[in-house]
């Protein structure tokens, strides 16, 4: 490591585990910055020689906050290589348990994650700039994010038989059909959702003047945009096809089959980190960097398709244009997904034919590749997979949200870190920022290296012959 | 009553927790105890807590022998341990962490967070079973196996304890 390099290991609140370098020159100025992923999962080469049933149960175990979005996105690889039709019934409950998990997921993201530093400031003492804090400072607020994100589990364990890691989506639709009684339980509690997800989002657009300057500096750059629409251009997160915008609205792509994902999206890796760096392919590395997630799906989309989400989203349009840059705004679209969300659940477990006891297809093995796309909470999130004539896995790509976004979180760590950093005048807080612009992204890192811990962190500030100007301990 | 009965399956013993709790499970149907099995406790496990007046945790311990089954009352940690310890000068590293979301958030901890967010205070007790493995992928250590028995029973003698404190009548 060089010797005017600042080192932020761990990264904080963030699922998983990173680290993120600022170089320095000689005048100490922020030269360059990188986001390092620095676990390895290597799902992608776990899964082959196992049979193509056993893949949205396995593939589940990537991760624990999102877990759903990989079995909906690995259940939809494997319906393709049966070469089956999901019933109606079964994709309507992939999408309750898929649309509740981007609930909880979303909840624990802002809530948990990242209202520390928006409550509590983000020069706060880090003691105390978490959720706990947030509970002295605020109890309404935390309390509505552990309701939130027990709304969204209970959703899960309800339909999937448990919180984490349900077993219920598997290829051909989902294990078995959803009762009246369950039904009936999940809109008991949707007023009360929907409720603390108003609130909260009236407390944040209170508030959202507060943080005029991380918003000019935390990923405000232009970018691509990609996200899966339903024809007519309603936002989709369990099905759809991709569509792909510029900064200024227009369309690079669009109505492309998910199965096509390889003409258009090229994965490069980087020596600096496990994670694996997507881009734009007819625009080349770097220059087609994009982003994917809640800032994306509402810039790609012309509408969510529920009208309390569709109000917000005009006055998020409103307020900060068309087409957001700033990956600071991610927290406000997240928040409006939730009530988008929270609304289509509601509509779905309120159709009459929700009960029906067809909800699964069976077949065996008719194609030997199948390719499956939905929306994380993160992202879009492509599952591929060849299989031989018997079903064994063969091979697996996972071309996974946080990676999408992997050029975007460097350009985004660059932005804030040379615009707070400043030569060898480095406070707590500064550090902080540098780790909040990427907790706006909201990276799953185990869920997205699969190509191969309480620790003190001590930030060791040199100058350019390497003499130690200063030690930064927490 | 809340049962809470942690453990991560695909880690040797740390699986005696949800063995445990999936036994409560069937066993405790029917009696208006909820049984919750988690991979770790998480702060939305504050929300159940703040409903119960008894909670009884069940857990696999690294510090005990392997195979024994202990039980002790626990309480909320308090609010000013954080603002003690920088008081105190203790190192930042090792200072204990008030953050919930570190895999070391401990009944006390969760205990804490149902105090500040709805002031709730149930009586709250951890069954603790002593580990001798945490591999991942191995099966339950035989002493841990033959502790299931032991700790159910265990939880379900402090539920009865809970039950006849809470219908005895004051003097």
């Amino acid at each position: 490591m060089a010797d005017n390099t600042i080192v932020i290991e761990p990264v904080t609140r963030i699922e998983g585990h990173a680290k993120i370098t600022i170089q320095l020159d000689e005048a100490g100025e922020v030269a360059d910055a990188h986001f390092h992923v620095t676990q390895f999962r290597g799902f992608e080469r776990i899964s082959q020689g196992r049979m193509v049933h056993e893949m949205p149960s396995l593939m589940a175990r990537i991760c624990g906050i999102c877990p759903v979005s990989h079995m909906v996105a690995s259940a939809k690889a494997c319906d393709e290589i049966l070469g089956v039709t999901v019933p109606p019934t079964g994709v309507r409950l992939r999408r309750v348990l898929n649309l509740a998990q981007i609930v909880q997921s979303h909840a624990l993201s802002f809530f948990y994650l990242s209202s520390p530093d928006l409550l509590l400031g983000f020069d706060s003492d880090p003691a105390l700039r978490n959720l706990v804090g947030v509970a002295r400072q605020t109890p309404d607020l935390a309390r509505d994010g552990v309701a939130l994100r027990r709304f969204g589990q209970r959703i899960i364990e309800r339909l999937g038989g448990k919180r984490i890691h349900p077993a219920w989506v598997v290829p051909g639709g989902v294990s078995r059909p959803l009762e009246a009684s369950e039904r009936d339980s999940i809109l008991a509690e949707i007023p009360d959702a929907r409720m603390r997800a108003h609130r909260t989002l009236e407390w944040f657009k209170k508030n959202v003047a507060s943080w005029t300057e991380e918003a000019a500096h935390f990923g405000d750059f232009p970018s691509l945009y990609m996200g899966l629409v339903h024809e007519g251009g309603n936002a989709a997160y369990s099905d759809g096809l991709l569509r792909v915008v510029d900064s200024s609205g227009w369309v690079m792509a669009d109505g492309v089959d998910p199965r096509a994902y390889e003409e258009y999206l090229g994965e490069t890796v980087e020596p600096w980190s496990y994670l694996k760096s997507t881009y734009f392919k007819p625009l080349g590395y770097p220059a087609g960097i994009y982003r994917v997630g809640p800032l994306a799906r509402l810039n790609v989309a012309e509408r969510l398709g529920t009208s309390a989400a569709d109000a917000e989203l005009a006055e998020y349009r409103e307020r900060l244009g068309r087409y957001p840059s700033s990956s600071f705004h991610y927290h406000y679209a997240r928040l409006i997904e939730i009530v988008h969300c929270i609304d289509v659940i509601d509509e779905i477990l309120s159709r009459p034919d929700i009960l029906d006891p067809h909800v699964r297809a069976r077949a065996q093995i008719n194609r030997n590749e199948g390719v499956g796309v939905s929306e994380a909470p993160r992202g879009v999130l492509i599952h591929h997979y060849k299989v031989d004539d018997d079903g064994l896995v063969e091979w697996v790509n996972l071309v996974i949200a946080t990676g999408h976004n992997n050029l975007a979180m460097n350009r985004s760590v660059l932005q804030t870190a040379r615009h707070y950093i400043k030569g060898d005048q480095v406070k707590e807080g500064m550090l902080n920022r540098v780790e909040a612009v990427i907790r706006c992204y909201d990276p799953c890192l185990s869920c997205s290296t699969h190509a191969v811990g309480q620790m003190p962190l001590e930030v060791d500030i040199r100058d350019a012959e390497g003499s130690l100007l200063r030690q930064v301990s927490r | 009553m809340l049962v809470v009965a942690c453990g991560n399956t695909l880690r040797g013993d740390d699986a005696v927790g949800p063995d445990v709790g999936e036994l409560l499970t069937v066993g405790l149907a029917g009696t208006g105890a909820t049984v919750i099995v988690s991979d770790q406790l998480l702060p939305e496990l504050a929300d159940d807590a703040s409903r119960a007046r008894l909670v009884v945790f069940v857990d696999a311990a690294a510090d005990r022998p392997a195979g024994s089954v202990s039980v002790r009352t626990v309480a909320p940690r308090r609010a000013a341990a954080a603002g003690a310890d920088r008081a105190a000068g203790v190192a930042a590293g090792e200072a204990r962490s008030l953050d919930p979301f570190s895999h070391g958030m401990g009944p006390e901890d969760l205990l804490a967070l149902t105090r500040d967010l709805y002031a709730a205070a149930p009586t709250a007790v951890l069954v603790s079973v002593g580990a001798a493995s945490f591999e991942p992928g191995a099966e339950l250590s035989g002493a841990v196996r033959l502790a299931i028995p032991r700790a159910v029973e265990a939880v379900l003698h402090a539920i009865s304890e809970g039950t006849r404190r809470a219908s005895t009548p004051h003097a």
